[in-house]
């Protein structure tokens, strides 16, 4: 029996020797996008590549990681994949579009000894802590301005570059207002981010 | 291309576009003070710091008559709908010098969690002393409690003459190792002292809880009823009120309801007799 590990490797391997030889494989996996954020529940910055879904960039993926350093309430990394939909675009004449309301989800991940994605089977009796201390489930809407490269600058491949706002809640926190919308606010539960990113 | 999204173009055709963005983008970020790293920063800018040492402080410096009054709460965590009554109805209460929150401040010890307790918790007119609990023990729970309310999790008191010996009986998020709760600093603080008239062990698990490291049960309660003079051990974490006497017949276990239930117990020393009660609001 091969342990699950190994099965692991064995199928990275086996990953990277078909995007070696597979043209089109790395045709597709060639990011589209390239963002920094500043904050948004992600990290002090984060640093992300990304993909275009749907067409029209209406829809995109993001993989970013991001720490928070010791200064700032950490050490922590932090790894997210985003999600986000953007259904209203106003174009801005020869100066960009305006991506005015995106809905979103992103998922990000902690790790390190004092977070948990499942329980320690010995340790607590099943269902003790219903969630995962590791992993939070976020729901977000951003504001996205992407402005058109002038021409002088098409050599370096960016097509677009946006200025980008978020708001995003996690499932924790919407736990805690669901019980408590007497008196928590609303607003209390949502964080804000902000970021650039390059359309290539 | 439409009319709408000519005349939208035609604004940002005068350079107002950029302006305006950053503009939205300063008030986005610095109006609110909600710029997020991580739920699971230990603090913020805004986290305030050794609240236990700065309350007791506090506690230290008001005088009153001998008799101790002091409210037992626990288990705070996503109550904020019943924290506010919590906090009118015990600033109400003539009397009270001071409350224990016993234990599980939040529910996944998320810094944001701390945070809302603790602002209601502030508002008190009395001080307060926070204990932690099982739950306080996830995520960075335990840094962003040594941060906010003490560095030790393990605290004693003395007021009027009556010793609060507060410690961390959260066993299980130590995996019973055999430390949790530490015997050795109990044996010391469960001296005879001078001036010591009684003592109260403050802690959120109670020891007949599964929860409760059961290697330690038997030394646990021969440390407490050696001493002799300690009134009840107070404990939180099964959001119900009982007593037991698992031990002896003079040492109670109480626990107190939670905030949740709208429950919290008033406990009184009067010419060293011990007598507590619950309060709905």
């Amino acid at each position: 029996m091969m342990s699950n590990s190994k099965k692991g490797y064995f199928l990275f391997l086996y990953v990277l020797l078909f995007i070696s030889t597979n043209v089109n494989a790395q045709k597709f996996l060639i990011p589209q996008t390239a963002m920094i954020q500043r904050a948004g529940s992600i990290g002090y910055n984060s640093f992300g590549v990304g993909y275009n879904l749907f067409g029209n960039k209406k829809g995109s993926l993001d993989l970013a990681w991001g720490y928070v350093p010791k200064s700032k309430g950490g050490r922590q990394d932090i790894f997210a994949a985003k999600f986000a939909y953007r259904p209203i675009s106003i174009k801005l004449s020869d100066f960009g579009v305006l991506n005015l309301a995106n809905p979103g989800l992103f998922v990000s991940h902690h790790p390190g000894g004092k977070f948990h994605t499942t329980l320690n089977k010995e340790q607590y009796p099943a269902g003790y802590y219903w969630w995962s201390s590791a992993v939070r489930f976020h729901l977000s809407a951003s504001t996205e301005l992407k402005i058109n490269t002038p021409k002088s600058l098409a050599q370096t491949g960016v097509e677009q570059v946006a200025l980008y706002g978020e708001f995003n809640t996690n499932e924790l926190y919407a736990v805690s207002w669901f019980k408590n919308r007497k008196n928590l606010p609303l607003g209390d539960i949502f964080k804000i981010g902000f970021g650039i990113k390059a359309y290539f | 291309m439409t009319d709408k999204s000519l005349i939208v173009g035609y604004f940002f055709k005068m350079k107002l576009n950029l302006l305006l963005f950053s503009l939205s983008v300063i008030l986005f970020g610095s109006s609110c003070g909600k710029l997020e790293y991580s739920p699971n920063q230990k603090f913020d800018k805004d986290t305030p710091r050794n609240l236990n040492a700065i309350n007791l402080q506090k506690l230290m410096a008001t005088t009153g008559d001998d008799t101790i009054r002091f409210v037992l709460s626990g288990d705070s965590q996503r109550a904020y709908d019943d924290l506010g009554v919590f906090i009118d109805k015990i600033n109400a209460t003539p009397g009270i010098d001071f409350v224990i929150l016993n234990g599980d401040i939040s529910d996944f010890g998320l810094l944001q969690e701390f945070k809302w307790i603790e602002n209601y918790y502030s508002k008190l007119k009395v001080p307060y002393l926070a204990v932690i609990g099982n739950h306080d023990h996830s995520a960075n729970g335990v840094y962003v409690y040594q941060r906010m309310y003490r560095q030790q999790l393990d605290v004693s008191v003395i007021d009027k003459g009556v010793k609060f010996v507060c410690h961390n009986t959260n066993s299980r998020e130590y995996n019973f190792n055999g430390t949790i709760p530490d015997l050795n600093y109990l044996r010391t603080q469960f001296q005879p002292e001078a001036g010591v008239k009684g003592f109260f062990a403050v802690a959120h698990v109670p020891p007949t809880n599964a929860d409760f490291d059961k290697k330690l049960f038997t030394e646990y309660g021969k440390i407490l009823t050696d001493n002799g003079k300690v009134y009840a051990v107070l404990n939180a974490h099964i959001d119900k009120e009982t007593i037991q006497y698992p031990y002896t017949s003079r040492l109670p276990i109480i626990t107190t309801n939670s905030i949740y239930n709208r429950h919290f117990l008033v406990v009184e020393v009067v010419n060293n007799n011990f007598k507590f009660y619950d309060v709905e609001f």
